[in-house]
């Protein structure tokens, strides 16, 4: 049965792809825009839904199963005795990312039906959404690393159509073409990218070398082998394939040191933020790793460190978290809607990867999945919010002065890309504060700007009580927020909350030596400041009170995109069934039993040497023998209990495991390290079972006073209404002087904040935000480090390669000389019969005198 | 004496019989077919093409001897002759409109052209010399007409009467040769000369000499090439992309035949000889071509290269098991490759006045025409060698094949050569998309747009997916002896 | 005087056949061309027999046969050519040939 319908889930995107792509615009063009539209939306979403069914399919299959399912497909390539066949490996692992990537993405499908809404491109974008389907498919669903590859490649290409998918914009921002602007964002995305995917080139190299395959099963096996067998290379090469397909997966999840390109990235029409920069395909880095966890757990568990530091599964740790808290604190510093989001998606990226440092890869993927609820949520909201404001802005136009562009709904929509260039500059440039003006040129600019031609609907500073217009938005937004902010009861809370609790468990619990410590402290303090910009969000958009005409007029947007919205709302809420834990180490005891193993006997302060019994009594030796207590997922959690009752006898003390940690049993039997770890190979750390009370309630306190923290300060004393004077955010750019004025008649809390906080946190955000993250990276590293050996690079082959050696023939001495040789040839070729004779007779003469003398 | 009833085994030239026979039909048909309206007999000519690739078919994996082992059918000889019937289908697509305007409104091109695929079809099939030298004659005489068949185009029959000349200088070498051979070994069954050529002294050598000076000419190998650029430039274009490609593979399938079958015993005296004119035919046809503004001329330097590159893949065929697989398949990709870039050159060409044949006509062509331009991009991207391309492809398997055989210096002249071929089908690349220009395209005949998407698509194909064509080929095995 | 050896033959149809190769290279008309190609085609004919003669196998005579079938065959095309090229431009001289070079 998997075998016959895996291939389907390649089959149905690409067809749905082909079919837009070939007939696309004569299906738009037919029966009146809004049917041919529909039409065309509605071919991609369905093949993209039919994605779902069979992923559903696939994983009710796998509930019985273990897997892997190898799925051959065809044979790629023969070359003598190398033979790569194309297969596709569905185990539990790629079921839940096929679940994920489907599902989200056909709810994304329906979203972009009705925000694309008279697109002229209608039809190419979702030629190229259900391309990047394929793709994202093809990545997850391949056996070895080379095929994760092409889908690798594939998605970072339909990454690079859709960023750019606006190319044609001819409005000018700051005088340079919207549509240059939103190509250079796309083309930044992909250099970025193709740094990346350096590394994964030189990770898949390595491991040919090394194993002689790039199979995960054979590739994992050999390093466990090899392992076993205590081959003193081993470890630095591990090392050195981890490393690579951490710095692999950095372009791809966007982390330090290449996370550049996914705030640019929202140049893309929001749908596509949605689907590609937040839910599913920056996620293939954290894929990636977890699928490699063999790898990580065999470098842990040799304890090789790089330059003597770090082994990598800690360098992946600390990646992750300091890219956790670094973008948390740029995201408060943002003002367009989008790259808030943006930025918090680097920031739960960094979580995740952490998590996959630190050998919780069930909560790294736990985290992934319900990220994917509430952050496509966030975009999406975002989205309807940016739609209703550009409504509201087109309402306006056409009751005060037309504008050309305006016409069409479609460009309008477009108003909202910011891109690359913008970056910073758009936000920094209207207030006063030491802010670098990148280019002298665009500051005139700025200054000629029609003020109308500033409006910019992604600017929270120009929003304000959307909560009055957009009512169903507001609430699915709020919804979002919460959850991304980590309050009870919403999908974020858990599965932040089992990153968080395993960071400190083994610290605390494990003492699993410092990296623990300090990735709880970095991943804690982003999650503080998670739940700040959010509230600060919350606070500039849905509350408050207009500070626009624009917002008068915002309307709630139309039932395509808000039904994926509420239905992403209800899976934000209830996200946290998948991995509920227990609710105290007595109940994870005596429903599991093993747990019981103590983690004191650990205290000689190595967490590699403290590892949890594994899961040994569940599925102990006989763990793949038949069907065992594995089951649930999603919100089948009624069946998974009757799945239990039914195969749940297998052993004596056969326990109901219920809704406790579905998502981990459901995807132990993938993740080998788990089997590696109760064979006593390797030691995955330590996992806690129950909930960790401390953690749980510290978080939400700290996560609730943040949130509150932000109401409280976030635009105080804007009450009443203003126009441009808004651009100003009291959180960074009023005079401290004003600050101080306005700030003696209120709370002497405010002044100090105004005051002393302010400036102080201004100044680090500034830092942050300017000179680190634009100055340091925009700047050096993309600019100068980048972007200036590729723009030479590319100088280099076009005008020298290209025009001197191909046209002219001057510049360089080999060209010339291979034409010279050429003109002497020529004289030989001379166009009469007998020189050619001759020719062939002295070849003759040649021949006989070689054979015979010879 | 003792009468020995010969097997005769139809069923091995059976696709030939149709093929033969059925052209004969069609000429009978042909007196009925009104003047101006001769390219029906060019769409009749498809089928007995069709019938004998039907035919041709069914032979797959059947090993069997006619007419007293002189003929033979394996794989190799039911490979080749797929490919050599699809090169005339796909010749007869691209010549019927262009001959209604440069041959006079004559049908006879559609006979001489089938008649032409017999010989050829034959060439592979040989197990004796006899049968070889006949073979080659019969695909030779109706190409040199038809190089001369736009009679009156002073270019034309120039290209025919050096056609022809040369031709039939190389095959007084070829018969005085094989008279040596037949002197030292007392035979021309090619299994005979097997077992007595080792033997067989200097006679024998020169022989093979000579012998190999016959086919060295069919396919265009520096010394011997030297005819090639004038009759490519000067034979009707349609004619050009068939010899191109029909005439050369069956040059090539004669020389393994021979090579292999025959002669592998004494493949250290050849192989240094071999290798040398490779690496000669590479360097010349590669540089040659960097200087050249007439497009067909440039493709004809460009095949004299390819030829160079499929003699690699066969000098290394006794030392390699992929050897005859390697060039097996660069013929396959070679073919659709070819036979579409002369289909493009066909789609610019004009009849009158200038012909468009230079290569500055296609500059503009980018923003004219741009599917045109593609596929022309593609093809030229192939004969380059580039990834996902069937060149590349087909490189690849040869440079494996001739590094297995430890030819490493040659595989570096052709690493070498190969980039040097990049310079000039670039140049038609950028000439069609970073320069502007005028272009005056005339309006493209269908068959030739089929023509051009099944090169392109067959190209694309063996590019991306080539496992299994290249199973085919390394499954065209020949059988040795009789 | 001794009996005429295979050398002999050989030899003659060596000689014969140089005679022909060297009229290819060095003369004009192509008419004298075609008769240069014969004679290297008749030398390899005189060879044939003789090794027929000397090995007392029929193929050799055989092969005779053949090639002057062949070799009648090329003349009529070749003729053919050359009539055609004389209308056209009133000389069969192949140096007047060189539109194409290069």
């Amino acid at each position: 049965m998997i075998q016959a319908i895996a291939p389907f889930l390649l089959i149905f995107p690409i067809v749905g792809a082909l079919i837009n792509g070939f007939f696309g615009r004569r299906i738009q063009n037919t029966g009146g825009p809004n049917k041919g539209e529909l039409v065309s939306g509605w071919i991609g979403t369905l093949m993209s839904f039919a994605a779902f069914g069979v992923a559903i399919a696939l994983f009710l299959a796998l509930r019985n199963d273990y897997g892997p399912h190898i799925v051959t497909l065809f044979d790629w390539f023969n070359v003598g005795d190398f033979h790569v066949p194309w297969e596709m490996q569905i185990d539990r692992l790629s079921s839940v990312m096929l679940l994920v990537v489907t599902g989200v993405g056909s709810l994304i499908h329906i979203y972009a039906i009705g925000y694309m809404h008279g697109d002229k491109n209608f039809a190419r974008f979702f030629t190229y959404l259900n391309l990047f389907m394929f793709f994202m498919l093809i990545l997850v669903t391949g056996s070895s690393y080379l095929v994760l590859f092409v889908g690798w490649e594939g998605v970072g290409l339909a990454s690079f159509l859709l960023i750019g998918f606006w190319f044609d914009k001819n409005r000018k921002i700051d005088g340079v073409y919207e549509g240059v602007l939103n190509s250079n964002a796309s083309r930044k995305a992909f250099v970025a990218n193709r740094f990346g995917d350096l590394f994964m080139i030189l990770a898949m190299s390595l491991m040919f070398w090394t194993f002689g395959s790039m199979q995960f099963e054979e590739v994992f096996a050999a390093a466990t082998h090899g392992f076993e067998a205590g081959d003193k290379s081993l470890p630095l090469i591990l090392t050195l394939i981890t490393l690579f397909l951490l710095l692999g997966a950095t372009g791809k999840s966007a982390q330090i040191p290449f996370f550049v390109w996914l705030p640019d990235a929202m140049a893309g029409p929001t749908p596509v933020s949605a689907l590609m920069h937040a839910a599913t395909m920056v996620t293939s880095g954290i894929y990636l790793l977890v699928r490699s966890n063999v790898l990580l757990e065999i470098v842990r568990e040799s304890g090789y460190e790089l330059f003597g530091l770090v082994t990598t599964p800690e360098l992946v740790a600390m990646t992750g978290a300091i890219t956790a808290l670094y973008a948390g604190l740029i995201a408060m510093t943002q003002f367009d809607i989008k790259k808030v989001l943006a930025y918090s998606t680097v920031s739960q990226l960094g979580f995740m990867i952490a998590a996959v440092g630190m050998g919780a890869y069930v909560a790294a993927m736990f985290h992934l999945v319900t990220h994917a609820f509430f952050k496509a949520l966030l975009f999406m909201g975002a989205g309807s919010v940016i739609h209703g404001m550009e409504h509201g802005h087109h309402h306006l136009h056409d009751h005060g002065h037309g504008h050309d562009d305006h016409h069409d709904h479609g460009e309008a929509d477009g108003h909202h890309v910011v891109a690359a260039a913008v970056h910073g500059h758009h936000d920094e440039s209207s207030h006063d504060s030491a802010v670098v003006t990148h280019t002298a040129a665009a500051h005139d600019d700025h200054a000629d700007h029609h003020v109308e031609d500033d409006f910019d609907p992604q600017d929270m500073r120009y929003m304000g009580n959307i909560k009055k217009y957009m009512p169903w938005t507001t609430t699915v937004y709020i919804i979002g927020a919460l959850a991304l902010s980590g309050i009870v009861p919403f999908a974020g809370f858990w599965s932040k909350d089992e990153i968080l609790a395993h960071a400190s468990f083994n610290f605390n619990g494990g003492d699993g030596g410092w990296i623990f410590r300090v990735v709880t402290w970095l991943l804690t303090a982003a999650a503080i400041c998670t739940a700040f910009y959010m509230g600060r969000q919350l606070k500039m958009v849905f509350f408050g009170h207009e500070r626009h005409e624009a917002t008068y007029h915002a309307s709630e947007s139309n039932r395509h995109m808000v039904a994926p919205l509420v239905v992403l709302a209800v899976l934000s809420l209830l996200g946290g069934i998948l991995n509920f834990p227990y609710f105290s180490e007595a109940d994870a005891t005596a429903s599991l039993g093993h747990y019981a193993e103590p983690y004191e006997s650990c205290g000689d302060g190595k967490i590699r040497e403290c590892f949890s019994g594994g899961h040994g009594d569940s599925h102990g030796d006989d763990a793949h023998g038949d069907a065992d207590t594995h089951a649930a997922d999603d919100s089948h959690s009624d069946d998974a209990h009757a799945e239990d009752a039914a195969h749940g006898d297998d052993h004596s003390e056969a326990h109901d495991y219920g809704i406790n940690l579905a998502l981990e049993h459901w995807l132990e039997p993938a993740l080998q390290s788990f089997e590696l770890t109760e064979e006593h190979i390797v030691h995955l750390p330590h996992t806690a079972q129950s909930v960790q009370w401390r953690v749980a309630i510290q978080s939400t306190i700290l996560a609730v006073l943040a949130l509150c923290a932000s109401f409280f300060f976030v635009y105080r004393g804007f009450n009443s209404e203003s126009r441009k004077a808004d651009d100003i955010d009291p959180l960074f750019t009023v005079p401290i002087l004003s600050s101080f004025l306005t700030g003696m008649q209120r709370l002497p809390l405010d002044t100090l904040y105004m005051g002393v906080l302010r400036p102080i946190f201004n100044a680090f955000s500034w830092f942050c935000g300017i000179i680190l993250d634009w100055d340091f990276y925009h700047d050096f590293v993309h600019e100068q480090l980048i972007r200036a050996p590729y723009l030479w690079f590319s100088g280099f082959v076009s005008k020298t390669l290209d025009r001197g050696l191909l046209d002219g023939g001057l510049v360089l001495g080999v060209g010339k000389l291979l034409r010279g040789f050429s003109g002497i040839y020529k004289n030989f070729q001379s166009g009469y019969v007998r020189n050619y004779a001759l020719g062939l007779f002295l070849g003759v003469v040649g021949l006989v005198l070689y054979f015979i003398l010879g | 004496m003792q009468f020995v009833e010969p097997t005769l085994n139809l069923s091995v030239i059976l696709p030939i019989i149709i093929l033969t026979f059925s052209t004969l039909l069609l000429m009978f048909v042909d007196f009925w077919v009104p003047d101006e309206r001769k390219d029906i007999t060019g769409w009749l000519s498809l089928f007995p093409l069709g019938g004998a690739l039907t035919a041709t078919f069914f032979q797959w994996d059947t090993i069997k001897g006619a007419f007293n082992s002189s003929v033979l059918q394996d794989n190799f000889s039911t490979y080749l002759s797929i490919l050599y019937l699809i090169t005339g289908m796909l010749s007869v697509l691209i010549s019927i409109g262009y001959i209604r305007k440069r041959g006079h409104g004559r049908s006879e091109y559609y006979f001489l052209m089938l008649f032409s695929l017999v010989g050829m079809m034959l060439m592979g099939m040989a197990n004796d010399l006899l049968i070889v030298f006949l073979a080659l004659e019969l695909l030779s005489i109706p190409l040199y007409i038809m190089s001369g068949f736009d009679r009156t185009d002073l270019n034309s029959e120039e290209s025919a009467l050096k056609y022809f000349l040369l031709g039939a200088f190389s095959s007084g070498f070829l018969v005085f040769g094989i008279a040596l051979i037949y002197g030292a070994v007392g035979s021309t069954a090619l299994p005979d000369i097997a077992e007595g050529i080792a033997t067989s002294g200097t006679v024998g050598l020169a022989g093979i000499a000579m012998l190999l000076v016959g086919f060295m000419f069919k396919v265009g190998t520096v010394p011997f090439h030297m005819w090639t650029p004038d009759v490519y430039q000067g034979a009707p274009t349609s004619v050009t992309a068939f010899m191109s490609v029909g005439a050369k593979v069956a040059g090539f399938a004669a020389l393994m035949r021979v090579l292999i079958s025959s002669m592998g015993s004494m493949d250290e005296k050849w192989i240094p000889a071999l290798a040398v004119i490779a690496a000669a035919t590479m360097i010349v046809g590669n540089i040659a071509a960097l200087t050249q503004t007439n497009i067909k001329r440039l493709l004809a330097y460009s095949s004299i290269a390819h030829a160079g590159y499929i003699l690699m893949a066969v000098t290394a065929s006794t030392k390699s098991d992929d050897g005859v697989g390697a060039a097996l398949f660069y013929m396959m990709t070679y073919m659709f490759t070819n036979l579409g870039a002369f289909a493009a050159v066909m789609a610019m060409e004009r009849f009158s006045g200038n012909k468009q044949l230079d290569l500055d006509d296609y500059k503009g062509m980018g923003k004219h025409n741009f599917a045109f331009a593609i596929v022309m991009m593609l093809l030229m991207f192939s004969l380059t060698g580039i990834p996902l391309t069937g060149g590349f492809v087909g490189k690849f398997y040869v440079f494996k094949t001739a590094l297995e055989a430890d030819l490493v210096w040659l595989v570096i002249i052709a690493a070498l050569t190969s980039v040097v071929s990049a310079f000039y089908y670039m140049r038609v690349v950028f000439n069609m998309f970073m320069f502007d220009g005028e272009i005056d395209m005339p309006t493209v005949p269908n068959a030739l747009k089929l023509v051009m998407a099944v090169a392109a698509i067959a190209t694309l194909v063996l590019g991306v997916l080539p496992a299994d064509w290249y199973t085919i080929a390394q499954n065209a095995l020949m059988t040795t002896g009789g | 005087m001794d009996e005429v050896t295979i050398g002999w033959y050989i030899a003659l149809a060596a000689i014969l056949f140089s005679m022909g190769a060297l009229g290819v290279l060095v003369r004009r008309n192509a008419l004298i061309i075609f008769m240069s190609i014969e004679l290297m085609l008749n030398a390899g004919n005189l060879l044939f027999v003789a090794f027929a003669r000397h090995l007392g196998d029929l193929d050799g005579q055989i092969w005779v046969f053949f090639t002057m079938t062949v070799a009648a065959a090329e003349v009529a095309v070749g003729l053919a050519l050359a009539v055609s090229i004389f209308r056209n431009r009133d000389s069969v001289n192949i140096d007047d040939m060189n539109m194409m070079k290069g």
